[in-house]
């Protein structure tokens, strides 16, 4: 499963990028195609970070590739 | 097909008429995107006698191929128009999240023109674009805009830029703000896009932007990620943010002159009062560090000041805000500092510009030009805060004395006269907020800047007092980090993160490589860094000629505002520092004679813009007597 950090999120959503690149066959950025989802309310600054079941575990790539990108710790993975 | 790292769609608005029509972005590869795109429609297309708040400006909105991708940095916001300060090159910039959503709903580039005769916002949506009724935004504050059209659409995920009250009252310091905190400042743009009665552009899309070559795009965009991550500041931004990190006390930030003090009337501050706002100290109301779309090295914090007079929450700090609303009106109370930057994210004013009229008019007070009678009985003494707060309220609605302040410095000291205009610092006409006595590279890259008097073309960005004081190489360094910021603004990609991997190092036109590798690959364009470079300088060309057209400037207009260049710095490790009138004169010279501009006037010549093929150019301004 993934495993989410809202606390370490900046909310940058280049999760959201990466994770429907994979779901393109690395054809596209696609936002539909994603399959983690994060939020920010702009009023208190939290971030919410959610996957649906779509979400494969990133088969057939090394890691994750939300994992791989987040530059914030806030993603990890346990397969 | 639409082309691949595109939205694929430039839209035309003809606001006058509510006529929306359509083209493919294709059409202007040669211009890569963005400022690219917006500047060669704005040479092509704005009417030389235009007047900037006039119907007959163009406002133009433009992204880059790399926004909305995973290439770092990358959500950058080109804003282009008819100056409203100078009717030169009107040109701002900003990151957020809007950018990549204007992509994810299908369009790379907005180009607006006219005027709605009523208000209107602009909605992006799924490759769709349609003119709504905005009259019950018109009035909101940037904050409220966004809320009021999220609650309309049900969905929290709309991104939205737009003007506040500062831009619908046509006030020359209206910024345009994307997602309530990122401000394109400058050049007005903000009280030209309130001129058209469009208050606000809103997009939510979810179109796929194809990758043509994914393999070699990738390995460009692991390559890139990777040398960020040699960066030792990249972590430390991420934990404190921007002004955390690069303006601690002791930082060689706070002596490098980049804050006027007192209206400029001096370099260097106080150390007891940089205590007090420092990156460092200023910590305690830092909770939470945000990132624009993509952006491995988040850097903007969310500030927080709970209680007490000045209680405001909301994301956004930066350098400059100790720059406005510290050092140049002498104002040391972090929680003031703070709420006057949040109110003017909401009212649509851009610190920069505001506070340089606003510290101006506590100078005049000081001297005695100003009185209560004036100023509606505010007392413009250095170090209140509460007036200027009270002032930015005021500019912002045009109230009272506000009005006063709304068209600038320059027009301001024209009407005040006395020895006013003396102190006010404005380049080519418009309000400018650096120091430049100290920073060489800096100051003479914000004075010849096109966008008059702005540091976000070639003013160069160092920290290391050997680099920043020196004035060794810096007419060529000015001209490498000004093509430099044209491929960065032609792709989306943002310079200060950027800088990270540029900016204690010198900018040849190989730094350009990697972006290049980032947009050749994801758009299947040819582009490698040599032909980059060279549309880089062909966009300032474009400028500049631009700026020969409609502003009528030339050499005698690239010179600092009088008190940068007739005072010395005046106490400080730097007390005695001035601009050498030599060395500048040497450096103009030199400049123009890289650009291939004539050193006598300043202005192009046709040798030098045929060898960029720009033979066009030429003869528009030959047609106008620009050009022998």
């Amino acid at each position: 499963m993934i495993l989410l950090s809202p606390t370490k999120c900046q909310g940058c959503r280049i999760c959201e990028a990466a994770c429907g690149f994979h779901h393109t066959g690395h054809k596209a950025f696609e936002p539909s195609k994603s399959s983690t989802h994060i939020s920010r309310d702009n009023d208190t600054a939290v971030i919410n970070m959610s996957i649906d079941s779509t979400c494969d575990l990133c088969a057939g790539e090394e890691i994750p590739l939300c994992v791989k990108y987040c530059a914030y710790g806030a993603r990890g993975v346990r397969r | 097909m639409k082309p691949h790292g595109y939205g694929g769609k430039v839209l035309r608005v003809d606001l006058t008429e509510g006529k929306l029509c359509e083209e493919s972005t294709e059409k202007y590869f040669d211009w890569v995107g963005g400022r690219g795109i917006n500047e060669w429609i704005l040479f092509n297309e704005l009417p030389v006698e235009a007047k900037p708040l006039e119907p007959e400006n163009i406002f133009t909105i433009g992204v880059g191929p790399l926004v909305g991708t995973l290439s770092p940095f990358c959500s950058r916001v080109s804003i282009d128009t008819k100056n409203a300060f100078t009717k030169g090159v009107g040109s701002a910039n900003c990151g957020g999240h809007f950018g990549a959503e204007m992509k994810y709903a299908g369009y790379d580039n907005l180009v607006f023109k006219g005027k709605s005769p009523e208000p209107v916002y602009l909605w992006l949506h799924e490759g769709k674009a349609e003119l709504r009724d905005a009259s019950e935004l018109w009035g909101k504050t940037t904050w409220d805009t966004e809320r009021t059209i999220r609650d309309r659409e049900n969905d929290n995920e709309v991104r939205v830029i737009g003007i506040g009250p500062a831009g619908e009252n046509k006030v020359r310091s209206a910024c345009v703000i994307s997602d309530r905190a990122k401000a394109a400042g400058g050049s007005g743009v903000g009280a030209v896009m309130g001129s058209k009665n469009l208050k606000a552009v809103a997009a939510r899309g979810s179109l796929p932007i194809s990758v043509a070559e994914p393999e070699r795009f990738i390995k460009a965009v692991d390559a890139a990620r990777a040398k960020i991550e040699t960066f030792p500041k990249a972590k430390l931004y991420r934990k404190d943010g921007y002004y955390g990190v690069e303006s601690y006390y002791g930082s060689a930030a706070w002596e490098a002159g980049f804050r006027p003090v007192r209206n400029g009337q001096d370099g260097y501050w106080d150390p007891e009062k940089i205590k007090k706002v420092a990156g460092d100290t200023i910590k305690p109301y830092r909770k939470k560090i945000l990132a624009c779309y993509g952006c491995p090295v988040g850097c903007m914090p969310w500030m927080d000041v709970p209680e007490g007079p000045y209680k405001i929450k909301g994301e956004g700090w930066w350098n400059n805000s100790s720059n406005s609303f510290c050092t140049r009106v002498d104002c040391d109370n972090p929680e003031a500092a703070i709420k006057a930057h949040l109110l003017t994210n909401q009212l649509g004013l851009d610190g920069d510009n505001a506070s340089v009229v606003i510290a101006w008019a506590f100078e005049a007070y000081e001297k005695g030009l100003l009185t209560k009678k004036n100023t509606d009985g505010l007392e413009l003494t250095w170090g209140n805060h509460d007036a200027v707060l009270a002032l930015l309220e005021k500019l912002a609605y045009r109230e009272g004395f506000g009005d006063f302040l709304a068209d600038g410095v320059k027009a301001a000291a024209e009407k005040l006269g006395g020895d006013s205009m003396d102190y006010a610092i404005h380049i080519k006409g418009q309000d400018s907020v650096d120091g430049i006595r100290i920073s060489k590279g800096w100051g003479f890259g914000v004075v010849t800047s096109p966008a008059a008097g702005r540091h976000l073309r070639g003013a160069l960005h160092s920290f290391s007092p050997d680099v920043f004081r020196s004035w060794d190489n810096v007419p060529y360094k000015v001209h490498m980090q000004e093509q430099f910021k044209g491929i960065l603004d032609m792709t989306g990609t943002c310079l200060y993160n950027n800088g990270l991997l540029s900016w204690e190092t010198e900018i040849t036109p190989k730094s350009a490589e990697y972006i290049a590798e980032l947009a050749s690959s994801l758009t299947g364009l040819d582009l490698n860094y040599e032909k980059f470079t060279r549309i880089g300088r062909k966009l300032h060309n474009i400028e500049k000629a631009m700026n020969t057209l409609h502003g009528g400037f030339s050499r005698k207009d690239d010179y600092p505002p009088k008190r940068y260049w007739e005072e010395p710095i005046k106490s400080g490790p730097y007390k005695g520092e001035h601009i050498d009138h030599q060395e500048w004169e040497k450096a103009l010279n030199e400049y123009y004679r890289l650009h291939g501009w004539d050193p006598e006037t300043g202005l192009q010549t046709r040798e030098g813009l045929e060898t960029l093929d720009l033979g066009v150019v030429a003869d528009r301004l030959v047609a106008a007597g620009a050009l022998k």
